[in-house]
């Protein structure tokens, strides 16, 4: 089972120039690896090579020898949202069990224990999306967990986390592999806490070969000049305590004669009226200042920020401003709305900028500064993460407003673009600017900061469950209380819905129209619908029909009486009834799948397409998985919208805004398919051969029962034409 | 490089979830689309009854652009039959009729697609393909929805569906794809490398 690279190397189909080199390496079963590497490195590549992503002929060519045999390798990847594949917990860590083909019944005993390593104590029906980053990938842990890796790999696994939450991450990936006599193989720019996980460290240097290899003691005394020169963060030998060397922010501070450039009064911040953050005291921040709010994942420092820079309303109390607010958001490409960088450097510059020359020099001398100068033509969501992160930071400071707020500026950088960002934050803001910056990087704590800002975290449920420490036994609990009409099949509302549209469009006639429209309308007291979204979305069916109604009215076959006439529009007798008919056809035809598919859930229906139909079962996962992308899109172009007015951009009012909104939301969904298409291969989608479903997907008495229902309304509506003899076959009309 | 292996027929999961992130995606462009449509698209009715349906290619657009990017048998359909599920989940107004209306849509791109083997994936062929996809939803809506038209009328709504189809989901979702590809985002597909300047 030993795992052996012999001057293996790679190199995508896009690049010139191989990933890997020459990598000769061999890992022996049980061996805990850290793996190190400047950026570019290799040290991904490598690791997707180790958890067979590599094996496709379209992403690139390989050479040199790789052997690694009867190893089931599992790899968790830095991003937790796209890692999620379904709503509810113990579906999503059962997903990988599924794919392998594992029994049913030994299925939730490998979740629970996969959940219980990672300590998530929550019920097995808890929304996903509901965790935290933290929380969501310590799931995704325990989804390869349940899968029995031999070969565990973690690619920056917490380079999104707060250090509470990769605290907690690397107690559960300790807990899994002590358990098991699993390899292990991680990358991390942040390694230290990592170190006593790890027997050997591997060095990659530029242009992907191995520069060192040998036990951890060994590399780090004998290689420091190397691992410096890469860019490698090196351990510290202690940690200060952050707040102990920063002075707390206070109003008091504010002496007489100075005017604050930010000043808060009762603020409370989050997301549509919930409140995520507040703050103890109101805050008066001063010119010249850097000011440092450090506070864990999950206690609202998003929501903060956004409300400080004006984007968000305050749930509660106000802000004060002087002039304008700079901010660069947590992820850089929510904020780029040119197509080149030259053009993000000149949207940045063109107020502060004295002329069309002076805006040319200012926009060359920026993107020197930036090391951007030789790809001012290239698109910015092509740019590096680092180049990202530069840019973006270096365009919130660039319009030289009075005040900067930077939200985790140097998120899951290398040492080498830390010091660049970290340098950029002292050189390139106006002296009497104000500087806040969200982090929750002790290190550029240190570096920059003069005041820390304490935040106070509300509550977070899950976390208070988690506290507790909830009897995990209880995970089967109780489900969430709902109305029966969710639990029923898909599929039978797919029928039922299907049948009745199938009737009404065999007749064209008022009669059948109506008779099936009084008939559904109990149900919609069945559907459980708030009453908001029960006229929303009738709101939407009843301009429909009105639609057609008018336009079968002024376009439709005439007979009898003639009202009125007018180039090709004729109304008439004949075309006013087709026109009622039609209009109450519209109505019958949509409502019941209206009302009935507002209490579909994606994954409910994904289960009983894949388990009730013959529907190819690659395309139905992949399409359950996309589905749950939906209430994540809604979220994306919330925030898309506030990025692109901090920008200088209207929000998307005008159509043409609008279309370039909705481009730029595009290419953001387009973009987590790549990741999440990983992270399926990760959990077996590639293997499937017999799929097997943890969760029975149910068809018996509710389901037939409301196909039953289905069917009498079409049969009662086609009678009712009948015996009223207005039934009026659709092709005769034709 | 416009030709496409016949090896290359299997999906990738990068094929399965590209085209169903972008079926996602598109299915709310359609809700939206659903909401306005009718006021953007009155002028166009009161100058000639039917002449709305110039605008109707907006619906047609998961089926080009798939086609486009994934270049394999059954993708545009595939698509177009996410993007429909989405708008209907979220309410739209035709309720299961709306995945037919995507059925018959994606099966009129399918089809232009299939004369070329699935081998030509040039623009013209997805201008093309989009006309296809545009022709069969003119004819579905009169089946379905317009029973009882003046021949005039249908003339107009087909031929406008269809020229619809070319143009605004044909050459508008070509031309959609390529500006996606040049962001970087594709860089698994043909469409991403031909874009992407090599480094």
């Amino acid at each position: 089972m030993t795992i052996q690279l012999t001057d293996w190397g790679w190199r995508y189909a896009t690049r010139k120039d191989w990933a890997l080199k020459n990598v000769t390496l061999s890992i022996e079963p049980g061996e805990r690896i850290l793996l190190l590497g400047g950026s570019g490195s290799g040290k991904s590549t490598l690791l997707r090579a180790l958890a067979g992503l590599l094996n496709d002929e379209s992403l690139g060519e390989s050479r040199g020898n790789f052997e690694m045999k009867n190893a089931q390798p599992g790899l968790l990847l830095q991003d937790p949202i796209n890692q999620i594949m379904a709503e509810e917990v113990g579906a999503d860590v059962a997903f990988g069990c599924e794919n392998l083909g594992v029994q049913a019944a030994e299925i939730w005993p490998r979740v629970n224990s996969a959940l219980d390593d990672v300590s998530l104590r929550v019920r097995l029906n808890h929304n996903t999306s509901r965790l935290s980053g933290g929380q969501q990938q310590r799931l995704a842990l325990a989804g390869l967990l349940a899968m029995q890796p031999s070969v565990l790999l973690l690619d920056e696994p917490s380079s999104m986390l707060d250090p509470a939450g990769s605290a907690r991450l690397r107690e559960s990936v300790s807990k899994a592999v002590s358990g098991r006599s699993s390899t292990m193989v991680i990358v991390e720019h942040q390694f230290e806490r990592w170190l006593d996980l790890v027997d050997r460290v591997v060095v990659l240097g530029d242009g992907g070969r191995v520069v060192a290899d040998g036990d951890t003691d060994q590399i780090f005394s004998a290689h420091q000049a190397t691992l410096q020169e890469l860019g490698i963060w090196l351990p510290q030998p202690t940690e200060r305590n952050l707040s102990s060397t920063i002075p707390a922010a206070s109003t008091r501070r504010v002496t007489r004669g100075e005017t604050p450039t930010l000043s808060t009064h009762g603020l409370s911040a989050g997301f549509q009226g919930e409140v995520v953050a507040r703050f103890d005291e109101d805050l008066a921040l001063l010119p010249g200042k850097n000011y440092v709010i450090s506070a864990p994942n999950g206690t609202g420092k998003t929501a903060l920020a956004l409300t400080l820079a004006g984007l968000l309303p305050p749930v509660s109390g106000v802000v004060r401003t002087e002039g304008r607010v700079s901010i660069a958001m947590q992820i850089p490409d929510h904020q780029f709305v040119a197509k080149t960088v030259g053009d993000e450097l000149t949207l940045s510059l063109r107020g502060v900028a004295e002329g069309y020359e002076d805006l040319e020099r200012r926009v060359r001398g920026l993107a020197m500064t930036l090391r951007l100068e030789g790809l001012l033509d290239a698109h910015p969501l092509a740019l590096s993460g680092g180049q990202k992160r530069r840019l973006s930071v270096g365009l919130a400071l660039a319009e030289k407003s009075p005040v900067i707020i930077l939200d985790e500026p140097t998120f899951g950088q290398d040492a080498h673009t830390w010091s660049e960002l970290v340098e950029l934050m002292r050189t390139h803001r106006v002296a009497d600017s104000t500087l806040i910056v969200i982090t929750h990087d002790q290190g550029l704590a240190q570096a920059i900061g003069d005041f820390m800002i304490e935040l106070v975290a509300s509550p977070d449920a899950t976390d208070q469950q988690l506290a507790s420490g909830q009897n995990p036994r209880e995970r089967e609990g109780k489900a969430e209380r709902v109305p029966p009409i969710w639990r029923v099949s898909p599929l039978a509302k797919l029928a039922a819905s299907g049948v009745i549209a199938l009737a009404l469009l065999a007749t064209l006639d008022a009669v059948s129209a109506s008779v099936a429209l009084l008939l559904e309308l109990p149900l919609l007291f069945f559907a459980g619908l708030s009453a908001r979204g029960l006229i929303a979305r009738l709101a939407v069916l009843i301009s429909a029909a009105v639609l057609t109604g008018v336009t079968i009215s002024l376009y439709g076959d005439g007979s009898g009486r003639v009202y009125f006439t007018f180039g090709l529009i004729e109304v008439s007798d004949g075309s006013l009834a087709l026109a009622l008919a039609s209009a109450l056809r519209v109505l019958a035809i949509a409502l019941p799948a209206v009302v009935l598919f507002a209490t579909v859930k994606a994954q409910a229906l994904g289960e009983s397409l894949g388990q009730r139909t013959r529907l190819p079962i690659r395309f139905v996962l992949g399409t359950t998985v996309a589905f749950r992308l939906i209430s994540v899109v809604a979220d994306d172009w919330r925030t898309l919208q506030m990025a692109r007015i901090s920008r200088g951009l209207p929000a998307a009012k005008g159509v043409r805004n609008f279309f370039s909104a909705s481009f730029a939301l595009l290419i953001l969904t387009l973009r987590r398919a790549e990741t999440i298409s990983l992270a399926m291969q990760v959990r077996g989608f590639d293997a499937i051969t017999d799929r097997t479903w943890a969760t029975p997907s149910r068809f018996a008495w509710p389901e037939w029962l409301l196909i039953a229902i289905g069917f009498s309304i079409a049969a009662a509506s086609l009678a009712a034409a009948i015996s009223c003899q207005t039934f009026n076959f659709v092709l005769g009309v034709l | 490089m416009t030709l496409m292996s016949s090896k290359k027929v299997s999906w990738r999961a990068i094929d399965i979830v590209t085209a169903a992130v972008l079926g996602v995606a598109l299915g709310f462009v359609f809700f939206a689309w659903n909401l306005i449509y009718q006021p953007i698209t009155a002028p166009l009715e009161a100058v000639v009854p039917g002449l709305g349906a110039l605008l109707y290619g907006v619906w047609l657009l998961a089926a080009t652009m798939a086609a486009a990017i994934i270049r394999k048998p059954g993708a545009a359909l595939f698509a177009e039959l996410v993007a429909a599920s989405v708008s209907a989940l979220l309410g739209a107004s035709w309720g299961i009729l709306t995945l037919e209306s995507a059925l018959v849509q994606g099966l009129g791109a399918e089809i232009v697609l299939l004369v070329f083997a699935y081998r030509i994936f040039r623009p013209w062929a997805i201008v093309l393909a989009g006309a296809g996809a545009g022709l069969a939803m003119g004819i579905n809506d009169i089946f379905i929805w317009y029973p009882g038209a003046k021949p005039e009328f249908i003339a107009i709504y087909v031929g406008s569906a269809l020229i619809s189809g070319a143009v605004i989901a044909g050459l508008g979702g070509w031309r959609l794809a390529k500006a996606i590809a040049q962001t970087g985002v594709l860089s698994r597909f043909q469409i991403g490398q031909e874009a992407a300047k090599p480094v």
